[in-house]
């Protein structure tokens, strides 16, 4: 402290201990709140198609298209630990071969600051949504729901599910492969 | 503040020094390099400015950051769960951060109002026998 420079050194340690200190205070302050809001999920529109997955298999495989509404009022998320939110749509069913399969079909990224209130109308999925097999074709239980991850300052990264998903079944013939 | 003073001291701590533009000059008596005649010249310039606070002052500045870090921290910790924005408790940290700089890294004149009060320097007599009881006097009076 007898110098111009220890002093500095000691001031800018204590500065950031006690920086340190304020963030796991935000993180502690957020920790424990629940960030699941209630999510309206609405297909208006399901067709199934039977298509070569160049990907995938060697065999043609089921592609779904689905449209879809979805609204939900983001807001009470965001607290002043919240950088940004992925949203996600997942679609989830059982096949024959997997007792589970979760396919993405849609997301959006949400930053601090933007509009909160979504209120998407006839949305088409964003990614392909192949089943690696014939799975889809009269598939009585397909559950679209989203999730979120939350991107914090500080702490963890939570994944949330949105209360309120969406059981739909598959149509038992495919569409006529002519135009895709 | 004479040159010659510091080019004793250099030699004293046997300091390797080294110069990036000069060739560093070998002093005869410790054959070590020490700082070649221009960094020593600005040296010498950083040396007269003075930085130096006595041990009140030392307490006290460090006292004063301490605080004023604290104090905003908290205003800024409130502040920021207020409105929702730890962007705005970062900044007001670092308000006080540059204010206590302000405050305590210059040797301002109030951390300057307790100065040691030294012994008289003992005029030098000849040679060897002064030099030991200046030693004891300085090390007895050191705080």
């Amino acid at each position: 402290m007898n110098t111009v420079l220890s002093r500095a050194n000691s001031l800018f340690a204590f500065s950031l201990s006690v920086m340190a200190a304020l963030t796991f205070g935000c993180f502690i302050t957020t920790a424990f709140k629940d960030r699941r809001v209630p999510v309206d999920i609405h297909v208006s529109k399901v067709m199934l198609k039977n298509v070569d997955d160049f990907t995938g298999p060697r065999e043609r495989s089921d592609l779904g298209f689905i449209t879809f509404d979805l609204s939900a009022d983001l807001q009470p998320i965001f607290d002043w630990n919240v950088k940004q939110l992925f949203l996600y749509l997942s679609a989830e069913y059982a096949t024959k071969s997997n007792s589970l399969n979760q396919v993405v079909l849609w997301d959006k990224i949400v930053l601090r600051g933007e509009n909160t209130k979504l209120n998407l109308r006839d949305m088409k999925s964003k990614y392909f949504f192949f089943d690696d097999g014939n799975g889809l074709r009269a598939n009585k239980n397909i559950t679209l729901m989203l999730s979120w991850n939350v991107v914090p300052n500080a702490g963890i990264l939570p994944l949330v599910a949105g209360s309120g998903h969406v059981s739909l079944p598959f149509p038992d013939a495919y569409e006529a492969t002519k135009s895709y | 503040m004479g040159l010659s003073q510091h080019d004793v001291s250099f030699r004293d701590r046997k300091s390797n020094g080294f110069c990036f533009l000069f060739a560093p000059v070998r002093s005869k008596l410790t054959n070590n390099s020490i700082f070649c005649i221009h960094c020593a010249k600005m040296l010498s310039i950083f040396k007269s400015i003075p930085t130096h606070m006595d041990y009140k002052g030392q307490k006290l500045a460090e006292q004063i950051f301490q605080g004023i870090i604290l104090i905003s921290a908290v205003i800024g910790f409130v502040y920021g769960l207020i409105i929702e924005q730890f962007g705005w408790t970062v900044y007001i940290v670092l308000a006080g951060f540059a204010v206590s700089c302000v405050l305590t890294l210059p040797p301002w004149p109030m951390y300057r109002k307790s100065p040691l009060s030294w012994q008289p320097v003992v005029p030098e007599t000849s040679g060897e026998s002064s030099q030991k009881p200046q030693e004891s006097l300085k090390k007895k009076k050191h705080k």
